[in-house]
């Protein structure tokens, strides 16, 4: 019966006055957003390589996605190696990278195998004034409660694999040539194992400083996705989820006498076969070059440099691959001048050329599971996209003093803010 | 040696660096540099060699005296708010700069055997002592080494750059890259290529050169402040200080994560896991603690990286 209650609410929101839009913009930001856990491949054998992990370690998750990340975030290989995707999907099987991906979604303690929903209902929360989210939340059914069973969000779980490499200048730039072989002499220092020999490239700064100007990076992303679809959910649910016990030492007790819980948490453990990531694509570009005005040391250059090139990626992968696609609310709307303005810009792509789609989600009752329908086009304003790109207003970068894009309606009544829009091709 | 240009000593750790910098644009005119306003009026007439992109509002400025160059800094007003006779003066942080006074190597750019101290471009007022090296302001504290020794600091340099990114020719350099200089700009190769690090004696001191880790009992070697925690070395050994002065990761460990011998790329975990450093104990097992000191992951055989064909040790995954 409850089920049917949510269901009901939630059918409301293809209709929602303007008025909830609104108040609801930033938990529909939460709700919509994808969950992405990235990490990269280092090259200690590489030129540059922790000068990169450095930079990579410092950047945060794009801020379209919610951070979904486990601890391991970088993994060494051979810069030679030709198979490297095979042996990342090697990796990912060996160390159970989904069914972890999975156990953060549902907070699992290693300790006592326990779950609960609270991430799921975090990301997931429609209208926390519409459900009784604190009597669900120390449940499953709190889960439930979200009518598709946080589905859509642990289906839109990705890990990105960035493998990031210095590009070499020595060909053809004679200032960097210099700087390079000299770093080139101090890199090897570094693995002598003499404590009183500085060990860091970056610790060279005066000799890193000097070429940083001309620092660029290949960089080549792997996309996978959790397969998670109803049958894996309905045997998770099924067969491994039970609550986290409470703190009080009967329940404790009670909790560690009982043999079915036992023999889930040992099922789970075991499991090495349900929870899978699936190759989605990858995309593999080289960075710009660096712009330097607003760049104050060498870290933020190679931070901006790699950034830039992850996001450059995720952008191309995100136009390749529709599951990957972000969908953003709208942040305002001005009825009388047919425009609508969203926190999205350059650094996900937005040209004069893109187009947008207006979405609402609705609950389709048939599949239990949301859909999206489209209730209108945009197109960009040439004049008012936002630069977003990593430090670009450190730059003074055209755009970068906006916050948001301004976008013209090009088709569809009564938009709201909160609608969703998408880029289409 | 060099043509000259912009000097961009600007401050990676001046935060507000943007508005009043903005203000104050280099200029060239003939050979001499000066700046200008956003909006084209000379505020600093082209009289210096070198004038960098300004920080906060200041710019820095040198002259060439016959025998080399000494620098000042002159202020958005067109003021010379430090005199152009100083040897190398460094933008620092906190509305500090660093001089130096001494020699200096003009091949090399190596500054060695002088002496520095810090400068309030407020008031002008300045350090009570002078030093033999030292390090940036960061949050109103920096690290000060008073006994004599050889070590050097190295200007920063790097190309200048043409509209496509590439250098514009070997002598077309910018000093002093970022804005403040780093405790690392004095670890540089001796005439072998070798990188020593020679044992100092460290005291963290606050914006008053009041110290605030023990004076009586000065680090060998010490590391830049991330997140709030520096390396620190005492009698061969390495832990970490907070910005209290504070030993929080005790002085005991072989090795520690950004201390000389250590690996570069040994940095695993994300922020979230509550681990913020590594340590190495005599048995070559690293463990990770957390901003306190406390064993985030207990110490495990590994040098601090994972190869993509590893089993990764259970205690190294939150999940």
């Amino acid at each position: 019966m409850k089920r049917i209650y949510i269901l009901s609410i939630l059918a409301l929101a293809a209709v929602l006055p303007q008025s909830m839009y609104a108040q609801d913009v930033d938990s529909a930001m939460s709700y919509r957003r994808s969950s992405l856990y990235s990490f990269m491949i280092s090259h200690p054998d590489k030129k540059m390589d922790s000068e990169i992990v450095g930079a990579f370690m410092a950047l945060e998750t794009p801020d379209k996605y919610n951070n979904h990340d486990l601890s391991v975030k970088c993994i060494t290989s051979d810069s030679n190696k030709e198979d490297l995707q095979l042996e990342v999907e090697e990796f990912f099987v060996r160390n159970e990278v989904a069914k972890r991906l999975v156990s953060k979604w549902f907070l699992r303690s290693k300790e006592t195998g326990g779950f609960e929903p609270s991430l799921v209902l975090d990301h997931g929360l429609y209208d926390a004034s519409a459900l009784d989210v604190e009597a669900a939340s120390q449940t499953k059914r709190g889960v439930d409660a979200l009518a598709d069973g946080g589905y859509e969000l642990i289906n839109n779980t990705f890990v990105i694999v960035n493998d990031i490499t210095y590009v070499d200048h020595e060909a053809n730039a004679d200032e960097a040539k210099k700087w390079l072989d000299g770093i080139g002499e101090v890199a090897k220092i570094f693995t002598g194992g003499d404590e009183n020999i500085v060990s860091s490239l970056a610790s060279i700064a005066s000799t890193v400083s000097s070429m940083i100007a001309g620092f660029a990076v290949n960089t080549t992303s792997y996309l996978y996705q959790l397969d998670w679809n109803d049958s894996v959910a309905n045997y998770f649910y099924d067969n491994y989820y039970y609550d986290k016990p409470a703190l009080d030492s009967a329940s404790q007790a009670s909790f560690h006498a009982d043999a079915e819980i036992a023999a889930r948490k040992a099922a789970f453990e075991a499991d090495d076969s349900t929870f899978r990531l699936k190759y989605v694509g990858s995309y593999k570009a080289r960075s710009d070059n660096p712009v330097l005005r607003g760049l104050y040391n060498p870290e933020d250059v190679f931070r901006k440099v790699c950034a830039r090139a992850i996001d450059k990626n995720v952008m191309n992968l995100q136009k390749n691959f529709d599951q990957f696609k972000v969908k953003i609310p709208i942040s305002s709307v001005d009825a009388e001048a047919k425009t609508v303005t969203a926190k999205i810009g350059m650094k996900e792509g937005v040209t004069a050329k893109s187009k947008y789609e207006i979405l609402v989600p609705v609950f389709d009752e048939a599949t239990g599971k949301f859909k999206y329908n489209r209730k209108g086009t945009l197109k960009p304003d040439p004049n008012k996209i936002w630069d977003n790109r990593y430090m670009a207003s450190d730059e003074q970068a055209v755009g970068s003093e906006l916050n948001a894009t301004t976008f013209k309606i090009t088709g569809g009544v009564g938009i709201l803010p909160g609608m969703l829009i998408r880029e289409i091709k | 040696m060099r043509k000259t240009v912009l000097i961009s000593c600007l401050g990676a750790l001046l935060c507000s660096a943007t508005a009043a910098a903005q203000t104050m644009i280099p200029f060239q005119s003939g050979k001499a540099w000066g700046y200008k306003d956003a909006q084209g009026k000379v505020i600093v007439e082209a009289r210096y060699a070198d004038a960098s992109q300004a920080v906060d509002g200041f710019g820095l400025v040198s002259l060439y005296d016959g025998s080399g160059y000494k620098w000042g800094v002159v202020g958005s007003d067109g003021r010379e708010v430090l005199p152009v006779e100083y040897d190398y003066v460094d933008m620092c942080n906190d509305g500090m700069v660093a001089v130096y006074t001494g020699p200096v190597d003009a091949e090399s750019l190596y500054m060695a055997g002088g002496q520095w101290k810090f400068i309030s471009l407020a008031d002008l007022s300045e350090s009570a002592g002078s030093y033999n090296l030292v390090g940036p302001y960061v949050d109103g504290l920096a690290w000060v080494n008073s006994k004599p020794t050889s070590m050097k600091r190295q200007m920063r340099v790097m190309p200048i750059l043409d509209k496509k990114g590439k250098p514009t020719g070997e002598e077309n350099i910018i000093f002093g890259v970022s804005a403040s200089f780093m405790l690392e700009d004095m670890i540089v190769p001796d005439d072998s290529g070798n990188v020593v690090l020679e044992d100092a004696e460290w005291v963290l001191i606050d914006r008053n050169g009041t110290a605030v880790t023990d004076a009586a009992s000065p680090y060998q070697a010490v590391g830049m402040f991330e997140n709030g925690l520096a390396w620190v070395k005492r009698d061969g050994l390495f832990g970490f200080v907070n910005t209290s002065g504070e030993e929080v990761i005790p002085v005991k460990y072989v090795t520690v994560q950004d201390a000389p011998g250590s690996h570069p790329a040994a940095l695993l975990l994300n922020p979230e896991t509550g681990a913020v450093r590594w340590v190495m104990n005599e048995a070559g097992q690293i463990a990770w603690l957390n901003e306190k000191g406390e064993v985030v992951i207990d110490f495990i055989d590994s040098d601090g990286r994972v190869s993509v064909f590893d089993t990764v040790d259970e205690n190294m995954w939150d999940y």
